[in-house]
């Protein structure tokens, strides 16, 4: 019983939208550290029998198939077989389901989606992650709506405002992943030189504030890039300034800043090209600026180098990245950047997209009893027991918990012997897109008080919730994105002058047909904006 | 006179060495720098740059892919496995199938040749095939899902073969093995497939090299670990590592720990790794590329 | 009368039927039977609906093609490169295998034989890190080594790269290539160059005389399948060696560049196959054109 105590407790928490309820929650269970393994398994007997009570209600068990995303070590046969055999324990009396798991490797993930989905396969619970409204208008999903008395305290538990991007033309299509869906911007930086320019990072509140530190960086040490690029030719200068540096946010409409066919500047309701505007213009002239000044990795459109092999070997300073979890030094000195220790600044958090809710999971048009379907969705949100077994695998065989585990804060250890990629099923990696995040082990503490911060917040878009199909505008959107990448990369690393092509961007973009997507996307959000 | 000859005989021979030697330096100085950046320390091959001569050496990349080898090994063994299956059955397939359409006495060849030629030219994409391999035939997360799509018989291959049997074996001893009252089966094995070594040779290898570089199949019909091939299993490492190099999530230090992985390193490795089978292989089989066959000794 | 005739044509090509049974079955399952996958080039597919059952999008799905400004630059680049490749792989190839034949069985030609072919076995990933190795500005061999005092920046100029990519190509694909002709040489009967010494030959005259008229079929049928994928282009070579940079687009975009980056986003399979049927339609009429061409010159050397 102990553990539907918890559950409920976590939920009432969060529909509070209460730090200190949370807060103490956490103390709570702190305070009985000693005891809490046992808890768990109590927590998990607990519910068994409980479920067992309600036996009699399902008249027959559906398999679910249930298409999940995993990275490296994929599971093996038997240990995905034995995680679906207990599972199936729990399951079958509580929501009358047999899981059927199909982790696939992440590289694997899309192709073999469209694959399996195109085939006819029974496809019951999967992450549509090429975006919603395409797979609504190709017909490979179906709408929940008939299933919401299923999913209700998925959808009570995420609240309403969580749940607006899970809607298409008035019907609901999916549950979002529950976890932090913006971002927190840090500048994350080699502590010796740092402290060697006398710089108060505190003082930091936006990219822009950086300058002065780079440029003494850089002029100390010619050879060390100040700026390095974060993933391969990608410097995060968009990204991270189009939210919090401008007196306006810029809201992609479902694009990302490397594919936007028209985007809304502030709250004028009005679509307009976003590589037309002053506050991209604004970005690329500083991406150009710094690199003429030399404080961005030159050549970084076409090198294949990331900040974190730069920094670690003694040629980068820092880079900018985005978190959805609390900085500490623990976490700043992971051993990603080598040797060298690193601190930080916070450079302000993202506007909360209409886009933010990338990762979601849906119904396959393939499933075989979606209400089933729909049973197993909202115990993936609800049900610490399913989450942290589809994630963590079974204790003793795949992970165990030491002594004074605390569940909120702590991960699970690996068996004596056995390592990650040993283990015979893991699928740890996959925790920030599966589910309900905070329901896991390590992350029901400080991780949900920052994550639950940054949801409830954080400047949310007007747009929110809006989706754009394109369906009607295929041949404009692939030349346009086609002319996006000519450019995109070369100006946003700051190589290309801004003065000097982006009237040929903007010039090629019409050419392209941007200005048909841009009134495609008018007329939608107009509708959108009548109904909301 | 004849010394003249010689002469020249040699003279061409220390020619055509030279362009040689200069070629497979082209060839070899990429690849060398490969095995020397799989042997930089990881840190050294970012500061500096690839070199020739490692800069600062380092067996890392390998440390990392030998803490994989129980993986590795096996996809190693699938590898192998789907390679000497697939290869021999299209080969011999391959073969068989070209005999006739060298044949002008059979009366479809030109049509044969065009439907199997059209194979090369259209096709129905992954989604249809997948369709039909897996519905149809069910091969997925079979070890035959690695050998049948796509590669065990293919047009290029049959035109090759019946454009050697065409050119290169005289029509007298196809006649002349049918006054002796041979079937065509019998002449093929007795004729053809001994004649034929060069081009069989050719063929199997291109299969062969097919096969083993393939991961697609694995891409999309594949997705239990234990029937991941070599390069399915490479790809998948190098992919992933890039992945958890950027992604840096909170969980993938208990997973994996991202910071021990020497990225660049690996990736390097990886490639050279997948370079050992055909270096071990290649000398078994080259030499019947060189040498010429003897048509004369076969007619006598 | 005429039925006698055709039942002992059937009996005697039977055995040729049967001879070929095995590889018809795998071309009829492998590649024919998914032919119905061209009709989602001319649909709107709806997956509910199933392939056959979605609207017809008539050539809507092909638009995407020609209504772009790059249209005309990627179509003179890919068939300009495959001009230029097919040209340069048949001279190359041909004479590594001719040079190869004459170094024989010598341990030279045991030590350069795998070699020459290990390129083809890097995949393009690795080759793009390499050239980036060779070229990138900060620590590159070219800007090292020989241009210290005036680098060059190679990834944003576009006119340097069709030499690069030409030359990355030769060095990726003329070892592989000249197996096929090394093969032919191979095959050919040595009673005919040894009495060719006999007459005095020399060996250039030997090539020149034997080997090259005999290689003529080979050489032919491989620039008739090489002309069916005119219109096709190796990915890699073109969209990860230059490191997809945009500033190149002039000189590296090609039809499976432009098709790749145009529907990264929206994954379209309707549109991507319209893309593969437009390249095949292309290849196929091309092909066929070139087959009457050779048919009529030389009819011995024909396809089919």
């Amino acid at each position: 019983m102990k553990r539907k105590r918890l559950t409920t407790a976590v939920l009432a928490a969060i529909l509070a939208g209460s730090m200190v309820a949370c807060g103490s929650q956490g103390a709570e269970m702190t305070a009985k550290n000693d005891t809490e393994s046992e808890n768990v398994q109590e927590a998990a007997a607990a519910s068994e029998t409980s479920g067992t009570a309600k036996d009699a209600i399902w008249n027959s068990i559906s398999k679910v198939t249930l298409y999940y995303p995993v990275y490296f070590n994929m599971p093996s046969d038997a240990g995905i077989a034995s995680v679906e055999a207990e599972l199936n324990k729990y399951l079958e009396p509580k929501a009358g389901v047999d899981i059927e798991l199909h982790p696939l490797d992440m590289f694997q993930y899309t192709d073999q989606i469209n694959l399996v989905l195109s085939s006819g396969d029974q496809v019951d619970i999967f992450m549509p992650m090429a975006g919603l409204s395409t797979y609504v208008s190709k017909g490979q999903i179906i709408p929940m709506d008939d299933y919401v008395d299923e999913i209700k305290p998925a959808m009570d538990l995420m609240g309403r405002d969580f749940m607006k991007s899970s809607y298409v033309n008035g019907s609901l299509y999916s549950l979002p992943v529950y976890k932090a869906n913006t971002f927190q911007w840090y500048f994350m930086c080699r502590k010796d030189l740092a402290a060697e320019a006398g710089f108060d990072l505190t003082k930091v509140d936006s990219i822009d504030d950086l300058e002065p530190l780079l440029t003494a960086v850089h002029e100390k040490h010619p050879d060390i890039y100040a700026l390095c690029p974060t993933n391969p030719n990608d410097f995060q200068l968009i990204n991270s300034a189009d939210g919090p540096e401008f007196d306006n946010d810029v809201d992609y409409l479902g694009d990302n800043p490397d594919t936007c066919t028209g985007a809304v500047i502030g709250d004028t309701d009005k679509v307009e090209n976003f590589y037309a505007s002053e506050e991209y213009k604004a970005m690329v002239k500083r991406a150009y600026d710094w690199n003429q000044k030399g404080l961005l990795m030159p050549e970084a459109s076409v090198s294949p180098d990331i900040a974190s092999d730069l920094i670690a070997s003694g040629r980068g300073f820092g880079s900018i990245i985005g978190y959805g979890y609390p900085m500490n030094e623990e976490m700043a000195n992971n051993g990603n950047y080598g040797d060298y220790e690193m601190t930080w600044a916070e450079c302000g958090t993202d506007l909360m997209q209409s886009s933010a809710f990338n990762n979601q999971f849906s119904i396959g048009y393939t499933s075989a009893d979606p209400a089933a379907a729909a049973r197993l969705m909202n115990l993936l949100w609800t049900d610490e027991y399913v989450v942290n077994t589809i994630i963590y695998g079974l204790e003793g065989e795949d992970y165990i918990l030491p002594d004074n585990f605390d569940p909120l804060d702590d991960m699970p250890e690996y068996p004596e012997g056995i390592t990650a990629e040993t283990a015979p099923y893991q699928a740890r990696v996959s925790c920030g897109c599966f589910g309900n995040n905070f329901l896991m082990y390590g992350f029901g503490g400080a991780v949900k008080d920052f994550g639950m911060d940054l949801i409830n917040n954080s400047k949310k878009s007007k747009y929110l919730g809006f989706l754009y199909d394109g369906s009607d505008c295929k041949t404009e959107i692939t030349a346009v994105n086609n002319v996006i990448k000519q450019y995109y990369i070369g100006l946003a690393c700051g190589e290309m002058n801004p003065e000097e092509t982006l009237d040929q961007f903007n010039a090629d973009l019409k050419a392209a047909g941007i200005d048909a997507i841009i009134e495609d996307k008018q007329s939608q959000l107009d509708a959108w904006l009548a109904q909301h | 006179m004849k010394n003249k000859k010689r002469g020249n005989e040699k003279a061409f021979f220390i020619g055509a060495s030279i362009v040689v030697i200069i070629f497979a330096v082209f060839c070899a100085l990429p690849i060398i720098l490969v095995i020397s950046a799989s042997l930089t320390d990881e840190k050294a091959l970012v500061a500096e740059g690839y070199q020739f001569l490692p800069s600062k050496f380092s067996l890392a990349s390998y440390a990392y892919l030998w803490r994989q080898r129980a993986m590795i090994g096996k996809a190693y063994l699938i590898s192998v496995i789907v390679t000497f299956i697939g290869t021999s059955i299209g080969v011999l397939a391959t073969s068989m199938c070209a005999y006739p359409l060298s044949r002008s006495t059979f009366r479809w060849r030109n049509l044969f040749t065009f439907l199997i030629f059209f194979t090369m030219l259209f096709n129905g994409g992954v989604v249809s095939s997948y369709m039909v391999w897996t519905q149809i035939f069910h091969i997925k997360n079979t070890i035959w899902a690695l050998i049948f799509p796509n590669y065990l018989v293919g047009a290029f291959n049959i035109i090759l073969v019946k454009n050697y049997y065409q050119n290169n074996i005289p029509v007298s001893l196809v006649e002349a093995a049918k006054l002796d009252g041979a079937t065509e089966g019998q002449i093929f094995q007795k004729v053809m497939l001994p004649l034929s070594k060069p081009v069989i040779v050719t063929i199997t290898m291109f299969s062969g090299l097919a096969y083993w570089n393939d991961w697609t199949n694995g891409l999309y019909y594949i997705n239990k670990k234990e029937l991941f091939s070599v390069q399915l299993m490479l790809n998948e490492i190098q992919q992933n590592v890039m992945l958890l190099r950027t992604a840096n999530d909170r969980l993938g230090a208990t997973a994996v720990n991202a910071a021990d992985i020497p990225s660049n390193g690996v990736r390097m490795a990886i490639a050279i790794i997948a370079l050992l089978p055909i270096m071990i292989i290649f000398p078994l089989i080259q030499k019947e590329l060189i040498k010429g066959v003897v048509i004369g000794a076969v007619k006598g | 009368m005429k039925s006698r005739k055709n039942k002992y044509s059937l009996k005697k090509d039977l055995p040729f039927l049967a001879l070929m049974l095995p590889a018809l079955i795998y071309l009829f399952i492998n590649n024919y039977m998914p032919m119905f996958g061209i009709f989602i080039a001319f649909k709107n597919i709806n997956y509910q609906k199933g392939i056959f059952r979605s609207d017809w999008a008539g050539l809507k799905n092909f638009e995407f093609l020609f209504r772009t400004k790059d249209a005309f630059i990627m179509l003179r680049n890919t068939l300009g490169y495959n001009v230029l490749f097919i040209f340069l792989g048949i001279i190359l190839s041909v004479t590594l295998a001719i040079l190869m034949n004459e170094i024989g069985k010598t341990v030279l030609a045991k030590i350069v034989q795998p070699i020459i072919i290990f390129p083809n076995m890097i995949s393009m990933v690795i080759v793009a890190y390499i050239v980036f190795a060779f070229l990138n500005s900060q620590t590159g061999f070219i800007d090292k080594t020989i241009l210290h005092n005036a680098p060059i920046s190679w990834y944003s100029d576009p006119r340097y790269w069709p030499a690069i990519l030409t030359i990355v190509n030769i060095w990726k694909g003329t070892g592989y290539g000249s197996i096929i002709y090394m093969a032919s040489i191979a095959g050919i009967d040595g009673e005919l160059f040894e009495a060719a010494r006999v007459d005095g030959a020399t060996r250039w005259q030997q090539i020149t005389h034997i080997t090259l008229p005999l290689l003529k079929p080979t050489i032919v049928i491989m620039v008739l399948m090489s002309i069916s994928r005119i219109f096709n282009s190796d990915f890699g070579l073109f969209y990860q060696v230059p490191m997809n940079s945009g500033a190149l687009y002039d000189t590296t975009q090609t039809i499976d560049t432009y098709v790749y980056r145009a529907l990264m986003e929206l994954s379209d399979i309707g549109m991507s196959s319209a893309a593969s049927v437009f390249q095949s339609i292309v290849g196929f009429v091309l092909v066929i054109t070139a087959n009457k061409i050779v048919a009529k010159v030389d009819g011995e050397n024909k396809l089919f």
